[in-house]
């Protein structure tokens, strides 16, 4: 696929404080871009660039090879949804959709097909005679989305488009834009700060900190295989237990854990050797086991201190003497864990990323 | 107990409220007897009842002067809308150091005593030539205007979401269609409020036309001041009936107006 949208170390600074700093991406045709990272990490910053708001200090933002950096935002034809939706309260839904066309020059008459058109695609065609303020949220948001697609983008930039509905709708609505980017096929530019919502609909995911991008990739990868302390803890929950004693191998990597040793396949990762290190296991990579014997070669003993139910499935905390307290997931179809079991945790020899560094107490990326 | 209270407390707002109403509309409404009395000064008629300061009205020089104060009225406050808009509007999307003491240059009128901003008037005028004529005045009253457009449309633009000019941008719209499609509509009761203030500025500023104009621009204020001076002319009494009955049809017709809106 080729690229339809490129930062070429994009550097913006206000005043003293520099809000994006040397950024580089490329943003692929069609695909579903989502910048992810806390508030004051960038990503608004980098989505308003792109539309054209906001002129880098340095660097060249392009579009398919051309540069648009100085651009105005109205000659770059790009859908922009605001937090807030921004719809015009004085105009009708009929008219906000109507008004990327209006003011392009097209004449009512002419333009009633393709916004009858979008506003089906969104279900609120029974409603386009009403004003904004006389629709729900979830209609608003959806009203900002054809106001933003009614006129052919090339791209649509998104910005925590879902943020102020409450979270059964914002479910709801998730599906929906997921549907309609492959409906539309748009490139879709998603900023959120919202992990769970970045998951569940992006082709790849840039995650932001400090004005940086801390790491990119699919979904899957940026969960499975971290590349950060800040990644791990930031995207889903993570155990961090301090290693020490690293060896490689050829394709393994053996670590220590108190007393005892570990084994790691390497598989492609690329592993820190030197400094702190710290082993990221995901909870529910870790299985809880009654007796030794059952448990596999990686496996640590320790006693269930705390068990939280969900519905779908436990959470259950285990101290151990050698990593600490860690967190497990257990599915309802294992025994129920008590407090005060004495249990081995056990993970296979793929689980877990070695990472540089030890986790800071107060990290305040569970926040997401 | 406490109802009784209540109710005793409610009684006297009302009395307080009424008290008020008559003080300050009691010696307005003094006018209406004088301007039916027969005699050639201002009194209170006796017994007597005449219409002929209203006959004059319509002769005389007063209808020209009322067209003179409608004139300039109405092209002080078209030029004050337009300029005080427009620059309130800079001055929301830019608010940077110069457009803020811009505003503070832009509410001197405002600030400055009337007879010293006549005085200067007076001086500047003469060099331009433009003393007693309808540009030099129209331009001073505008001048005087203007504060009250600027603060008016400022304030409904305080409300005014920023995103949506740039919705309005990102969707295509160049400057001039998002000022006239998104923002002038949205601060539309400011203009308006802007431009009654502008126009009542103009339509009873009479210490600057006492400086800067004589007899080619000949407005009402200057003309009832004249009146009064030369022969305290009952003809001003019937005029102030006149445009208290034009603010009360304007009133009862905002009322019915804005009721009509509401259901």
């Amino acid at each position: 696929m080729k690229d339809a949208l490129s930062f070429e170390s994009v550097t913006k600074k206000y005043g003293e404080f520099t809000a994006l700093d040397n950024v580089s991406l490329d943003i692929k045709a069609g695909e579903f871009m989502t910048l992810l990272g806390p508030s004051g990490s960038g990503k608004t910053t980098m989505l308003m660039t792109i539309g054209g708001f906001v002129e880098p200090s340095a660097g060249h933002v392009t579009l398919d090879g051309q540069r648009i950096t100085h651009l105005p935002p109205e000659n770059r034809n790009f859908g922009l949804v605001f937090q807030g939706y921004a719809l015009f309260p004085h105009l009708t839904v009929w008219e906000n959709v109507f008004y990327p066309l209006r003011v392009r020059g097209m004449r009512k008459a002419e333009a009633e097909p393709k916004v009858r058109d979008v506003l089906d695609l969104i279900q609120l065609s029974h409603l386009a005679e009403r004003f904004p303020k006389q629709l729900s949220g979830g209609q608003q948001q959806r009203v900002a989305l054809a106001r933003a697609l009614v006129f052919s983008p090339e791209l649509l930039l998104l910005d925590e488009p879902l943020s102020a509905l409450d979270r059964a709708l914002r479910k709801d609505l998730q599906r929906e834009l997921k549907d309609l980017h492959e409906r539309v096929g748009t490139t879709f530019i998603y900023v959120t700060h919202d992990q769970e919502e970045a998951l569940s609909m992006s082709d790849r995911i840039a995650i932001l900190r400090d004005g940086q991008i801390e790491q990119l990739g699919t979904p899957s990868q940026l969960y499975e295989k971290p590349s950060s302390i800040f990644v791990a803890n930031f995207l889903g929950k993570s155990n961090f237990v301090p290693v020490d004693d690293l060896t490689v191998e050829g394709g393994e990597v053996r670590y220590s854990v108190g007393q005892d040793r570990f084994r790691l396949s390497r598989g492609d990762m690329s592993i820190p050797q030197s400094g702190e290190l710290s082993l990221a296991l995901r909870p529910e990579r870790l299985t809880l086991y009654a007796n030794h014997k059952d448990a596999p070669e990686n496996c640590i003993a320790g006693k269930v201190v705390k068990v939280t139910y969900f519905g779908q499935l436990y959470e259950a905390i285990v101290s151990t003497q050698a990593a600490g307290d860690l967190l497990v997931t257990v599915d309802l179809a294992q025994n129920e864990p008590r407090i005060g079991d004495q249990v081995w945790l056990g993970w296979a020899i793929d689980s877990g990323v070695i990472l540089a560094g030890r986790p800071v107490e107060s990290d305040d990326a569970y926040a997401g | 107990m406490a109802t009784d209270a209540n109710r005793q407390s409610v009684e006297m707002s009302r009395i307080v409220a009424w008290m008020t109403t008559c003080f300050l509309v009691l010696p307005i409404l003094i006018v209406i007897p004088v301007s039916f009395t027969p005699k050639r000064y201002l009194s209170m008629p006796a017994g007597d009842w005449s219409l002929r300061h209203y006959e004059v009205l319509i002769s005389g020089g007063w209808l020209s002067s009322i067209g003179d104060s409608l004139l300039v009225a109405i092209c002080s406050a078209l030029l004050a809308l337009a300029m005080g808009t427009l620059f309130a509007v800079g001055h929301w999307r830019l608010n940077n150091g110069v457009t803020r003491n811009l505003r503070l240059l832009l509410l001197l009128p405002m600030i400055v005593p009337p007879i010293v901003h006549a005085v200067a008037f007076y001086q500047a005028w003469s060099i331009l030539d433009l003393l007693d004529t309808y540009l030099g005045l129209i331009l001073v009253h505008t001048m005087k205007a203007l504060p009250f457009v600027v603060l008016s449309v400022t304030a409904s633009l305080v409300n005014l979401d920023p995103r949506l000019e740039q919705a309005s941008r990102s969707l295509g719209a160049s400057s001039r269609q998002t000022l006239f499609y998104i923002l002038l509509p949205q601060v539309r009761p400011g203009m308006l409020a802007g431009g009654i203030f502008a126009f009542i500025t103009s339509w009873d500023e009479i210490i600057v036309a006492i400086f800067i104009t004589s007899r080619a621009v000949y407005t009402l204020p200057k003309r009832i001041w004249d009146g009064l001076f030369d022969n305290v002319d009952p003809a001003i009494a019937a005029l102030g009936t006149i445009m208290i009955i034009i603010t009360a049809i304007g009133l009862l017709i905002k009322d019915r107006y804005e009721k009509a809106q509401k259901t």
